[in-house]
């Protein structure tokens, strides 16, 4: 049954030209397709407006992640295996940034371009990381922010199968604060409900 | 350390016990009692709405601008800074400032042409529901807690030097 439906979408991604999606793209638009379709006839409104203004800013935020660790990978400040963590955790945002911009299309917006990776080293201050603690510790600082970033935007969704992809988003943030938390050895929160407070 | 906030259940369950009750309290007691010695629903609702008053009037705890530091970072640092303009504008000096008014900062055009400017009132509101303050923006982000807000805006207005 599941295959049957993975497959379904994925025809109907094709279909509207949309070609190469990760598996973890294509779940994330689960439930927004339905959506995607009223607004195509029609029947959008202001809060679908608003709903694609939530996914653009999203998308600056996953852009600028990307950016981040492109930085680190690139500064040859990290050894293995921290290096191939932060390769892959990129390749998580780029998962994400690539089914936010199939989102943004379906709903009928404009995708938000990413900034230079020169733009975001000036913005991030990257000339001042001088070892593999400090670029774990931008990454660290960037990944809760962007979780809580996800966490604080659900409330203002309008529909709530975006808030729900706002919440895996922020779930994947969570967690890859949690290995770079791990790697800092830094210890974990004592209490509960540490994100989004 | 922020106190806690005033609510009902700081009415001591064992308030009608006269031990340590004032003689005025308790003339006002044995006036108001039932014959079973318990307090009339009255009296409670007095008492609660009594507490409830003193609680709005008592002046409200003042912003904590280091806990605000730390909530700007957590709650913010996904998308703004103090000096750069990131996927939201650079936050230095923006306690007193015109909406949209950050150097260099793509605006959505709502927040472009608003008249808004960032004050305590502005600001609170803002953080509790940008899209109530100006329409058609793009940071949608919330902070559901008064006293997050306070904090936040207590440590913004400090970078701000207001």
């Amino acid at each position: 049954m599941t295959q049957m439906i993975d497959l379904r979408r994925r025809g109907l991604l094709r279909g509207s030209g949309i070609t190469v999606l990760s598996a973890s793209a294509v779940a994330l638009l689960a439930g927004c397709e339905k959506m995607a379709s009223a607004q195509g006839r029609g029947t959008g409104n202001g809060s679908t407006a608003n709903d694609v203004g939530i996914l653009n800013t999203a998308l600056a935020l996953e852009n600028e992640a990307i950016s981040a660790y492109q930085l680190g990978a690139q500064s040859g400040l990290l050894q293995k295996p921290v290096l191939e963590v932060a390769v892959l955790f990129q390749t998580h945002h780029k998962e994400h940034r690539d089914a936010l911009i199939a989102t943004i299309r379906k709903l009928g917006g404009t995708p938000v371009p990413a900034k230079s990776d020169a733009e975001v080293a000036q913005a991030l201050n990257a000339a001042a990381l001088k070892n593999q603690t400090d670029v774990l510790r931008l990454a660290q600082r960037l990944e809760k922010g962007a979780a809580n970033a996800y966490i604080g935007v659900i409330p203002s969704f309008g529909d709530r199968g975006l808030a729900q992809v706002s919440a895996r988003l922020a779930a994947d943030e969570a967690m890859h604060w949690t290995v770079l938390t791990q790697a800092l050895k830094d210890p974990l929160p004592a209490k509960a409900l540490s994100f989004g407070a | 350390m922020r106190p806690p906030a005033l609510s009902l259940k700081h009415i001591p369950s064992g308030w009608n016990q006269p031990d340590g009750m004032c003689p005025v309290a308790q003339r006002f007691r044995r006036a108001h009692s039932r014959s079973d010695g318990t307090a009339s629903g009255s009296i409670r609702s007095g008492i609660a709405l009594a507490v409830l008053a003193l609680a709005a009037a008592a002046p409200a705890a003042a912003a904590d601008a280091a806990r605000g530091q730390e909530l700007y970072e957590s709650r913010c640092g996904g998308c703004h800074s103090l000096d750069a303009n990131r996927v939201g504008p650079a936050h230095r000096g923006v306690y007193g400032r015109k909406a949209g008014t950050a150097p260099n900062f793509s605006y959505s055009t709502a927040v472009k042409s608003s008249t808004v400017v960032w004050q305590e009132k502005t600001l609170d509101a803002w953080l509790t529901n940008p899209q109530a303050v100006i329409p058609g923006q793009r940071m949608n982000f919330r902070v559901a807690l008064p006293e997050d807000r306070a904090d936040i805006i207590a440590y913004l207005r400090q970078q701000s030097g207001k």
